[in-house]
């Protein structure tokens, strides 16, 4: 929960066949302080070398490309589970290729030439997006690794007190002694790193 | 006559006066005799009966050959009186001496009258220079003893028409010219027609190349908007990059180099169109195949990446300049492609490919193939495919091939297709140009 990315760690990686549009985006996403990557088609990007650690980022994705498609590429990015935030450019794009490119979850759709604000903007707000995406997938991991290491006996108190039993209560349902639940409260909240009921709670919903 | 009466009467004779055997002799030889006459009157009048009615079939022969050369002479007048050429027959003074309803109707010819003389009044109505031109042609081909055909202009009843002639000589039988025999024939509306005809060729040849071009704007737009896409994003880039704080001299400066490049990227591309929709008169003169085909590519990038087709050249080295309409040419090979890459887009799955292939046919003439991998030309096409308003494609117009066949026979070239490994293959040649040779 601690290790955050940074914000001047994204990257932006955009993927059009025409090196000029390639190389003008870049240096106007660069200008704004971001990093890029550029890609001349779909393959170029999935074959990438991955980062260790997730790095928010964002994918500006021409609908025309060679061989497999921008919208054939969002279909196939969203079958796997993780995958950055498009925005998606095209010289002519229709009122179909739009709804679809926005139903497969595109953050927004450009028409070529843009306004380099509009771009900025989708950009920001789709790095922005994944970053919390990456947030929310980190602590949901962490929160099951933490659960992962309570006794079954304090996952069964955890169960109650998530419920918002007290520890009476808890101690008369399970047949124990009132203390004996109140020593396995205090180890359950240390070992899942929270100091109050409520972040209990919190953290017992990313548990699932 | 039986014979029993006669042995009688014999006998009688011989009871009377016994005969002496010369006597007896004589008879037989006698009664011999009378019947070899006999016979041969029998044999006689049998020959004469067959000879009656052989001549009898002859006359009956005489008559159909006589109804026959009747009919036949009666169809030849048909002919030449109800047929739409005016023919008219001049002896050796030049004098009409058969005119037929038609050369009558039109020309008020008459009989009698010398060549190029309208009517009975003598009156002129073509020049003293035609007239001295008609009688000409008719004295040469009396003089030479062959035919003559030619093309002229003549007042007839509806005014000047154009026509063309034939004037055959006619021989007696010991090879004397005696006659000539004129035939005209009234083409103005033909003539009239062809002009049409190419006419609305040409202006079709238009359309269909407007309607190409109309195909190819969503193309054009799109390679120019790649460019632009390009200017604009490098021209934001480079004024954040002086905005900033320090200002990014290197990154604006390579920024701005961009923008000029692009700049000249999206020039050349209207450069192109334009040359492209230049409706100018076929203007030939040396050009290279190789970097024409460079450039066609090129124009058609935007469309094989949509319909992702992988297209190859393979081009034989050192190859000498052609001789042609560099536009037109271009428009050949546009339409070959674009035609391509419909039959290869026919196809569901599998390598979508197109391949141009140049080389020398012979020392004097240049080869263009273009092969596919579609579902190839069925066997009874071949002929027709070239046709006016011919097309397999639910939306084709039938001119593509028709005027490309035009453009490439006005270089005295050849197309043609045939069936290839997988599809088809369209071919067609370029004379090379043989004034200068790199």
């Amino acid at each position: 929960m601690t290790s955050f990315p940074k914000a001047d760690g994204a990257i932006v990686f955009v993927v059009d066949d025409d090196p000029a549009v390639r190389e003008g985006l870049s240096s106007l996403i660069r200008s704004a302080g971001l990093k890029v990557e550029t890609f001349s088609s779909g393959r170029e990007f999935q074959e990438r070398p991955r980062p260790k650690v997730p790095v928010p980022a964002c994918l500006v994705l021409d609908i025309r490309l060679p061989g497999q498609s921008g919208l054939e590429l969002q279909s196939e990015l969203t079958q796997t589970e993780e995958h950055p935030p498009i925005i998606f450019v095209t010289g002519h794009g229709d009122i179909p290729m739009s709804v679809r490119a926005m139903k497969g979850g595109a953050i927004d759709f450009l028409t070529k030439p843009f306004q380099a604000e509009d771009l900025l903007a989708a950009v920001h707000q789709a790095i922005e997006l994944d970053r919390r995406a990456i947030i929310r997938r980190h602590e949901g991991a962490d929160a099951r690794a933490r659960y992962l290491s309570l006794t079954p006996r304090e996952r069964e108190v955890m169960a109650l007190v998530v419920r918002g039993m007290l520890n009476k209560q808890i101690a008369g349902q399970l047949g124990t002694a009132e203390i004996t639940v109140k020593i396995q409260r205090g180890r359950i909240m240390k070992k899942m790193g929270v100091a109050s009921v409520p972040d209990l709670v919190r953290i017992a919903e990313k548990v699932g | 006559m039986s014979e029993e009466p006669l042995r009688k009467t014999r006998r009688k004779n011989h009871r009377k006066a016994p005969e002496t055997p010369e006597v007896k002799q004589a008879k037989a030889a006698l009664l011999a005799e009378k019947a070899a006459l006999e016979q041969r009157l029998h044999e006689t009048t049998q020959n004469l009966a067959a000879a009656d009615a052989k001549i009898k079939e002859g006359i009956v022969d005489l008559k159909r050959a006589d109804a026959l050369l009747h009919a036949v002479e009666q169809e030849f007048r048909t002919v030449v009186e109800n047929t739409p050429d005016q023919i008219i027959r001049y002896d050796r003074e030049l004098r009409r001496i058969f005119v037929n309803p038609a050369a009558k109707a039109s020309f008020q010819a008459t009989l009698g009258h010398v060549a190029g003389f309208l009517r009975n009044d003598g009156k002129l109505l073509a020049t003293p220079e035609e007239i001295e031109m008609i009688q000409g042609a008719i004295r040469s081909v009396l003089e030479s003893g062959k035919p003559r055909e030619f093309e002229l202009t003549w007042p007839n009843v509806s005014g000047r028409r154009a026509f063309s002639v034939r004037m055959e000589p006619e021989f007696d039988l010991t090879g004397a010219v005696t006659s000539v025999l004129g035939v005209a024939r009234d083409i103005t509306d033909l003539k009239a027609a062809e002009e049409a005809l190419r006419q609305s060729q040409a202006e079709l040849a238009r359309v269909a190349r407007v309607n190409l071009v109309g195909a190819l704007a969503a193309s054009l737009a799109h390679e120019l908007n790649q460019p632009l896409t390009g200017v604009i994003s490098n021209a934001e880039a480079a004024l954040r990059w002086l905005e900033a704080g320090p200002p990014n001299i290197g990154e604006a400066s390579q920024s701005l180099q961009r923008i000029v490049r692009d700049g000249h990227r999206a020039g050349d591309v209207v450069t192109r169109t334009r040359s492209f929709l230049k409706k100018g008169e076929p203007a030939k003169a040396g050009f290279k195949v190789e970097e024409l085909i460079r450039e066609t590519f090129t124009l058609v990038q935007d469309e094989t990446r949509r319909r992702h087709v992988d297209v190859q050249a393979r081009i034989a080295p050192d190859l000498p300049v052609v001789l042609g309409d560099r536009v037109q040419v271009q428009q050949v090979l546009l339409n070959l492609l674009m035609n391509s890459f419909d039959a290869v887009s026919e196809i569901a799955g599998g390598t979508r490919q197109v391949i141009v292939r140049v080389k020398m046919k012979s020392t004097k003439i240049l080869q263009l193939s273009i092969e596919d991998s579609g579902p190839g030309i069925g066997p009874e096409l071949p002929e027709r495919l070239f046709e006016a308003f011919y097309s397999t494609k639910s939306h084709g117009l039938g001119m593509g091939l028709s005027i490309s066949r035009s453009i490439v026979e006005a270089h005295g070239g050849r197309i043609w297709a045939e069936p290839a490994k997988r599809g088809a293959k369209f071919n067609f040649t370029l004379p090379i140009d043989g004034r200068s040779r790199p």
